[in-house]
């Protein structure tokens, strides 16, 4: 096992309680590298929960988070942005009023053109502007959304939303993506469109954590797969190992 | 009939430049700033004290600072004050200035420094406000008739207008309008990807209070006076009314808006006939405004101009009409392959 210090991500004994309910309960867990992590479990076992304490918008009870040996608990939502671990949400999240190149360009985090005083002097932002305009379109096409380029976010179904929001956390060049539940209400057509984008990020150095409920989906993209229940984490390794795993069959089909 | 053409462009100019402030404001970002005649106020009276000088002009007040510094420059201290009045509420209130707290912050504002300088001599002369504010070029243009110093002054209110008028679509068009425009949309996501949602709170409610003093500005050299009869707090909502019916977060729906509620609206009730009594025109011009925003909010709440989607070097698209922005129909999921 990799130790806390050189993970790329480790989350380490964080208990997360809100009143009297557990949600999380003392739990831990390595991400590695060169693989697509897969964090699954049943309804209430605490995966969104730990995937809001692991982006920074939830302080732990207990625990701590660790991004490349740096601590990161409890940190802001934008710092945590900033150090490149960048996500998507459970229901997603796209800006319904804006455009999808506009909904793109906002995936990128450092853009000369936000400060006050350059703001109002084009020549100082257009080169960067053009090239992440130009970055926009390859990633519309790679998620097929390039023939719906001029719709706005919210005219989008729920399917699409889920490929714009991927998008636009490509757009940021993230070392860690964490995607919650990518297929939610993905047309089985684009599954494959996702499955497909999930892999050629291995090729560009991007790791990926992922939620899902589906376990094909996770069967094709995920080589580590953390199974999770009742706030704990129960298994860690590859599907098939992990399913053989008498706890995580409790879990799964109940121990009723 | 001339004259009154002019005054009425006159008008419209300085109007527009109140509404697009608030429309920095509470258009692109959502910033809701509902004290934002305190901040027309500052800059007015910040023009007045620093170009009054000793002078008394004829009239018998007190002020403070009793600088006299060459025009342009009032005008431009006022648009200061303002930002700085502004920025600071905005570091006291803290709490990353979401839009309730900030609209119970600016309205309390208003009403304090309304109180305090309507009560307090000493500052800007009191309820009574200031007259005999010196105009620009007075000295070289003290012959001139009164149609062509109107038509000087209204060369200079459009040249300000159409300045911040430009310098809100370079705004609106820059990756800080972006961002601020992401902000309004989702805050959290914005955050999400490194951005802090208060930067950009913070840079609008400094620009559109700057506006507002410079509007101010103008309006307190244009009346040569100006006192606390024109900015009781409630002003303020004219203002949201002009830039909702002209379309909120469009720039041309901001001079829109000013030209019809801020103007339009005021100016036709000379033309009403003799017989109606004059004590129910003020009341009436109100509740015609209350009026015509309650209409606008049912009916047509993206306003005469839609928020249109910027594109750097493209055309414009208007938004559809429909602001629920309906998901169209499964079937478009549909990939090309």
């Amino acid at each position: 096992m990799t130790s806390v210090d050189d993970a790329l991500l480790a989350v380490d004994s964080v208990s997360q309680n809100f009143g009297g309910v557990q949600a999380v309960r003392d739990c831990s867990f390595v991400v590695r590298s060169g693989h697509v992590t897969g964090l699954i479990g049943p309804n209430g076992a605490g995966k969104s929960t730990l995937m809001e304490i692991i982006a920074g918008g939830l302080r732990p009870t207990r625990g701590r988070v660790v991004l490349r040996g740096e601590d990161i608990t409890g940190k802001l939502r934008s710092t945590v942005g900033r150090m490149g671990l960048v996500r998507t949400f459970q229901t997603a999240r796209v800006f319904p009023r804006l455009p999808l190149m506009e909904n793109l360009l906002i995936g990128r985090q450092v853009q000369r053109g936000e400060s006050l005083a350059r703001a109002w002097l084009p020549p100082l932002w257009r080169a960067q502007e053009d090239e992440l305009r130009a970055r926009a379109e390859e990633l519309l096409e790679e998620v097929g959304l390039s023939h719906r380029r001029d719709a706005l976010g919210g005219e989008l179904s729920g399917g699409q939303m889920k490929l714009l929001e991927i998008a636009r956390a490509l757009m940021a060049n993230p070392t860690l993506l964490l995607l919650d539940e990518p297929i939610a209400g993905v047309n089985p057509r684009l599954v494959d469109t996702v499955v497909a984008v999930i892999e050629r990020l291995r090729g560009r150095g991007i790791e990926v954590l992922l939620v899902e409920h589906n376990l094909s989906f996770v069967g094709r993209v995920c080589s580590d797969v953390i199974v999770m229940a009742e706030g704990t984490v129960l298994a860690q390794g590859d599907l098939d190992t992990v399913r053989a795993d008498r706890r995580v069959i409790d879990a799964y089909l109940g121990s009723a | 009939m001339l004259f009154y053409l002019i005054e009425i462009v006159t008008l419209i100019a300085i109007n527009v430049i109140f509404a697009l402030g608030l429309n920095i404001q509470f258009g692109y970002v959502g910033v809701l700033n509902v004290g934002y005649i305190a901040f027309v106020a500052i800059g007015a009276y910040i023009t007045a004290v620093t170009s009054l000088g000793n002078t008394e002009n004829g009239f018998t007040q007190l002020y403070i600072l009793h600088w006299n510094v060459p025009w342009p420059l009032p005008v431009l201290f006022g648009g200061l004050a303002a930002a700085a009045v502004g920025l600071l509420l905005a570091t006291v209130t803290l709490r990353n200035l979401r839009a309730d707290y900030l609209a119970i912050a600016t309205l309390s504002l208003a009403q304090v420094l309304y109180t305090i300088v309507a009560n307090n001599d000493s500052l800007f002369n009191g309820a009574q406000g200031l007259a005999g504010v010196p105009r620009p070029f007075d000295a070289q243009l003290a012959d001139a008739s009164q149609e062509v110093y109107g038509l000087v002054f209204l060369i200079i209110a459009v040249i300000f207008a159409a300045i911040l008028f430009l310098a809100t679509r370079q705004l609106q068009r820059s990756p800080l309008g972006r961002f601020m425009r992401a902000v309004r949309e989702d805050e959290v996501v914005a955050e999400s990807f490194g951005r802090r949602p208060l930067v950009a709170r913070l840079a609008a409610l400094g620009i559109g209070c700057f506006f507002a003093g410079i509007g101010g500005g103008l309006l307190i050299e244009y009346q040569t006076a100006f006192g606390s009869q024109a900015w009781f707090p409630l002003e303020t909502f004219i203002i949201f009314a002009a830039v909702i019916v002209g379309g909120t977060g469009n720039n041309l729906g901001a001079v829109v808006g000013a030209a019809i509620v801020l103007v339009g609206i005021n100016e036709s009730t000379r033309f009403l006939p003799a017989s109606i009594p004059s004590e129910l025109v003020g009341p009436g011009r109100g509740v015609l405004i209350g009026v015509l925003l309650i209409l606008f909010l049912r009916f047509r709440p993206q306003g005469l101009l839609p928020e249109t989607r910027v594109r750097l070097y493209g055309r414009r698209i208007e938004t559809p009409d429909n602001p629920e922005l309906p998901t169209p129909p499964q079937t478009a999921d549909a990939t090309t392959s």
